[in-house]
């Protein structure tokens, strides 16, 4: 049952730390679009890239890489499958902004409201994926929102002017990880996680998370866009140690679990 | 679905010989590291054997994203298609009991198919075959009393909403049933029907 190596993870988590962070910031312009019509070109061009980059990852780690095009074939169960077909439209609604803001086309508020729809749909949709029954670690309703709540973060970084605004959001993404951290407390000395050679590095990459998400709050505070850059590294700490910091608990770790505990009262 | 095949263990009567693992490597031909069926040991020197347990909401199936997972409408065996997986290993996350191995050979994943081809003629899957001591077995689920079994054994495997297609009898177990009364003579396909 254990994963061979955190190289598959990694693939995942540079996959979900990029399209969580383009989905986060396009909801931000989003909203600064509708308000305003104030939109840099380079801007959408980030995010178009970061969507790219982020589905050219999973890719990678594919064993049959051909046969990628079959995964829309489960949408009606799959929440993996609902993912890929929402980044997709994702990814091709990025490069039509970019490709109508560069030409200069009028009139296209509908392509930016939908895209933002598709963005928040986007974050809610990551949440479920990890939501599985064997994962006791992710199996938790706060998973499902946070990258939803760590996405407006960003987003709200971006649109906004004002610092109070940004407040809520920070305490709602420092709850979550509050959680997550009490979660992976309560699995720490289990025999059960994924990768326990690498433990000190996903729960330090978690510490730091948390202090930079403080940072990002710091910054916001001269500028409030001055967050946006903080909370995208955030993010990126954040899924490096989602995945790394797994724990699947099958009859093999439980066996191991007994196992260690007859050792225990042996001694 | 018309009935759920189930696997039944008996823990009392296993003594850990493996010959299960290894009948499901020379009928299925996996490579020598990809073991379908696993045994484990508990500190008490119980054994417990292991492989997927067709559960009757198999999470695997539910999580491909390229539907290379079915469950047979005949006895809802959960069967994975390797010519359109993908190799995403997103079912190896969603399977509570590691049931799903991974190929790197092949670039795919593979699981317990409950010798399915076997069933069809009338045969047991090969694990059961092989297990002279009658630890395992495998009915169709209204074919057995279930007095008796339980669903967990020394570990908790039983997972509500999942429902794993296995039972245990346990020596503890209160109302022990009679096994050659529960289990009746091999399966055929008359029998079956």
């Amino acid at each position: 049952m254990k994963r061979d190596s955190f190289a598959d993870d990694l693939f995942l988590s540079v996959f979900s730390f990029c399209l969580i962070a383009a989905a986060g910031c396009l909801a931000g312009l989003c909203i600064r679009y509708v308000s305003s019509q104030d939109i840099a070109l380079s801007w959408l061009y980030g995010v178009a890239l970061l969507s790219t980059l982020g589905f050219l990852f999973p890719f990678l780690h594919l064993g049959r890489k051909m046969r990628s095009v079959g995964a829309l074939k489960g949408l009606s169960s799959s929440w993996l499958s609902r993912e890929i077909g929402i980044g997709s439209l994702f990814l091709v609604g990025c490069w039509a902004l970019v490709w109508c803001t560069e030409h200069h086309i009028q009139h296209v508020k509908w392509i930016w409201i939908c895209q933002g729809i598709l963005a928040v749909a986007l974050l809610w949709v990551i949440g479920m994926v990890y939501h599985l029954v064997a994962q006791p670690m992710w199996f938790h309703g706060s998973q499902i929102y946070h990258p939803l709540v760590v996405g407006l973060f960003l987003a709200a970084a971006i649109c906004f002017h004002e610092v109070l605004l940004l407040i809520p959001f920070w305490i709602a993404d420092s709850g979550f990880a509050l959680i997550r951290l009490k979660r992976i407390m309560q699995f720490r000395l289990d025999k059960a996680r994924v990768f326990p050679d690498l433990y000190f590095l996903f729960e330090g990459a978690f510490i730091l998370r948390v202090l930079v998400g403080l940072l990002g709050l710091g910054l916001a505070f001269q500028e409030v866009y001055y967050a946006a850059g903080p909370i995208v590294f955030c993010i990126l700490l954040d899924r490096f140690s989602f995945y790394g910091t797994a724990v699947q608990i099958g009859p093999s770790e439980q066996f191991e679990s007994l196992r260690q505990k007859a050792f225990a009262k042996w001694i | 679905m018309k009935e759920q095949r189930t696997f039944y263990f008996d823990a009392d009567l296993c003594m850990g010989c493996q010959g299960c693992v290894a009948a499901c490597k020379n009928t299925n031909q996996t490579k020598s590291d990809l073991m379908w069926r696993t045994v484990h040991k508990s500190p008490e020197l119980l054994f417990l054997s292991m492989a997927c347990n067709h559960c009757e909401n198999p999470p695997c199936l539910q999580a491909c994203p390229t539907k290379s997972y079915f469950k047979r409408e005949t006895d809802g065996v959960v069967i994975h298609n390797p010519e359109t997986c993908m190799g995403c290993r997103y079912c190896q996350m969603a399977c509570p009991y590691g049931a799903i191995k991974w190929n790197p050979e092949q670039g795919i994943v593979s699981k317990c198919h409950f010798c399915f081809e076997r069933l069809d003629e009338g045969l047991e899957p090969a694990c059961v075959q092989t297990c002279f001591a009658g630890a395992l077995t495998q009915r169709l689920s209204s074919a057995v009393k279930e007095k008796g079994c339980s669903k967990n054994l020394l570990i908790s495997t039983w997972i509500e909403g999942v429902d794993p297609s296995i039972r245990y009898i346990q020596a503890s177990a209160e109302g022990k049933p009679d096994r050659m009364a529960q289990f009746p003579p091999p399966l055929t396909k008359e029998a079956e029907r």
